[in-house]
């Protein structure tokens, strides 16, 4: 079992849970894993990027080398597309579709969009309507993660164990907000599979 | 590794320092964790000139480092960290140190490098290793991250003859950081490129949050400074530094810390005025009050921006040590009373504001200008932990 995951999106969004709770996850699972935070992680606002690698057997590189990443999770349309060259020609995409758009140059959504769509392997789902449903937008990071789940090769219930613990200072509500927000994700991910 | 330098630092009453490059600082990895050993019971020097640096003291000291030169090399010959690892084909000798062991290892999915390979983890460098790496192949590699402080050693280690491939011929960059496409390509591998970015990607450069307090002093001071060549603004390390990019382009320094004060006074005393320094509140605490008082003594024509958002913001919100003592520790240092002011970064104050900042620029001696607004972030933080407490209760 091996999966390399790169986490991107904009300083700020939650990267760094999603990051701990596949970590968590991971570990409590006794899988190798290597975590790197590749590019300013603590910079509000600016494209973040984290590599994530899960695997049975011992980990080389702490970087992901190009053309092998299985899984870019983005929190941002645009920034999903930042890693492309990491990809693997079998990897999947899943993103918010949601842009944060603080640059002024931020380009026309349809076109962002248009290039989402040519990739070969892609879940696009809009997050933050999902988490206003469960009536908190800050489980958006968290909804995401979940449509990503069902491509961690990892059961869903470490993933569930992982929140409750990682979130568990926060109180009962906000970990049931954040376990909703796990399943709305990937509920949406296996109607896209499975319509 | 670390354990390993206390130890050896106390076996030869030497420091010990443990060089990590770019990624290595950045990485995390499930470790296991051994039992924490037993403190060491507090002991004062035995040598009382020890730490006693006067010259004649540190002659004495320099001459016994260099005596223990031959052990430390005999050390790094024989430690675990420095490993010779033969491989069947001497078309090449590989030279790696730290994280750029996992680079090579990660383009050998068995973990079989068919090169010998000489592993570099604790310097001086083992020379002999080195020898036998040198005679047996025949062209030499050297991985590093960082810059190419093996490679550059091997010029007068050796003798001319084999190709040292690495930084210095162009095999490898020569800057930036190393990573497992790199020495895949400088060991005639393929470059594993996936699919190229789409030709709409542009730049998402980090920026102020909005709201926050620095924005409104940035457009204060741009305001007062229009009209005036730009590069007069010099500033330190903080979120302020943003305030370098667009599009607020306010500031035009940051060097290491508290230089943002010495750099105005330098450039007011060399005839530039306006000379305006912007330094935020934790680090005028960490390294801006001497300058201030340099600046104060010489009556040096500086207005010095103390952005105080009650907090450190950039490192993640820690108090800052100079938190409610800022105007004290002005007027301490001799700064006129008259010319500090507080102001409250807000828009509906920017006139305000405006009017003082001018005023306190054009007065020739030293001016402190004290923006004070809670860094958004810190709020946010509080009120949080505000509410988390009374549900609790």
């Amino acid at each position: 079992m091996k999966r390399d995951i790169i986490l991107a999106g904009v300083g700020g969004q939650g990267i760094i849970s999603i990051a701990a709770i596949i970590g968590t996850a991971a570990l409590e699972q006794d899988l190798f894993l290597k975590q790197s935070e590749v590019h300013g992680m603590c910079q509000r606002g600016g494209d973040v990027q984290s590599n994530l690698r899960i695997s049975d057997k011992e980990i080389a590189s702490d970087l992901i080398p190009y053309g092998k990443a299985d899984l870019i999770i983005s929190v941002e349309p645009l920034e999903a597309l930042r890693y492309l060259p990491f990809l693997s020609p079998d990897g999947w995409v899943v993103t918010s579709t949601k842009p944060y758009i603080n640059i002024p140059e931020y380009p026309e959504m349809d076109k962002v969009m248009d290039e989402i769509r040519k990739l070969p392997h892609y879940i696009a789902l809009d997050a933050d309507e999902l988490a206003k449903e469960i009536g908190t937008l800050k489980a958006a990071n968290i909804v995401t993660l979940g449509a990503a789940s069902p491509f961690l090769d990892m059961q869903f219930d470490k993933l569930e164990d992982a929140i409750c613990s990682i979130f568990r200072n926060k109180g009962a509500d906000v970990v049931n907000k954040n376990l909703q927000a796990l399943k709305a994700g990937k509920d949406f991910t296996e109607r896209q599979m499975n319509p | 590794m670390v354990h390993y330098g206390f130890d050896f630092s106390e076996r030869y009453k030497v420091p010990v320092m443990l060089r990590i490059t770019t990624r290595l600082a950045h990485s995390r990895a499930g470790v296991k964790r051994r039992d924490p050993r037993k403190k060491n019971d507090l002991k004062l020097p035995e040598d009382l000139h020890q730490f006693v640096l006067l010259p004649a003291i540190a002659r004495k000291r320099y001459h016994n480092l260099l005596k223990m030169q031959d052990l430390f090399r005999q050390e790094s010959e024989t430690s675990s960290f420095n490993q010779y690892m033969d491989g069947p084909d001497k078309s090449l000798g590989i030279i790696v140190c730290g994280i750029a062991y996992n680079y090579l290892l990660e383009n050998y999915p068995d973990r079989h490098v068919p090169y010998p390979i000489l592993k570099i983890g604790q310097y001086p460098l083992p020379k002999k290793m080195i020898e036998r790496l040198y005679a047996e192949c025949k062209e030499i590699l050297v991985l590093e991250d960082g810059y190419p402080i093996v490679e550059e050693s091997l010029k007068g280690l050796l003798g001319k003859g084999l190709k040292i491939k690495g930084r210095l011929d162009g095999t490898i960059p020569r800057d930036g950081e190393l990573n497992p496409n790199i020495v895949a390509v400088s060991l005639g591998m393929k470059n594993t490129y996936g699919m190229p970015v789409p030709s709409l990607m542009v730049g998402r450069p980090p920026s102020l949050c909005s709201g926050c307090p620095h924005i409104d002093s940035f457009k204060a001071l741009n305001e007062v400074l229009e009209g005036l060549p730009k590069g007069r603004v010099f500033s330190d390390i903080g979120c302020y530094t943003l305030g370098a990019l667009k599009p607020y382009e306010a500031i035009n320094s940051c060097v290491d810390m508290g230089a943002s004060i010495t750099m105005a006074k330098g450039a007011a005393d060399a005839g530039l005025v306006p000379s305006v320094a912007v330094i935020g509140d934790s680090t005028f605490a960490h390294s801006g009050m001497t300058g201030l008082l340099d600046a104060v003594n010489d009556k040096s024509p500086i207005t010095i921006f103390i952005l105080d958002n009650g907090t450190t913001a950039m490192t993640g919100g820690q108090d800052s040590p100079a938190f409610g003592k800022i105007e004290t520790i002005c007027k301490g240092i001799g700064v006129e009373e008259e010319h500090i002011h507080v102001l409250r970064p807000l828009k509906k104050f920017h006139k305000e504001n405006v009017k003082i900042i001018k005023e306190e620029l054009a007065y020739p001696g030293v001016s402190i200008i004290i923006p004070r607004r809670e860094c958004i972030v810190a709020i946010d933080k509080r009120v949080r932990e505000k509410f988390k407490k009374a549900a609790i209760v």
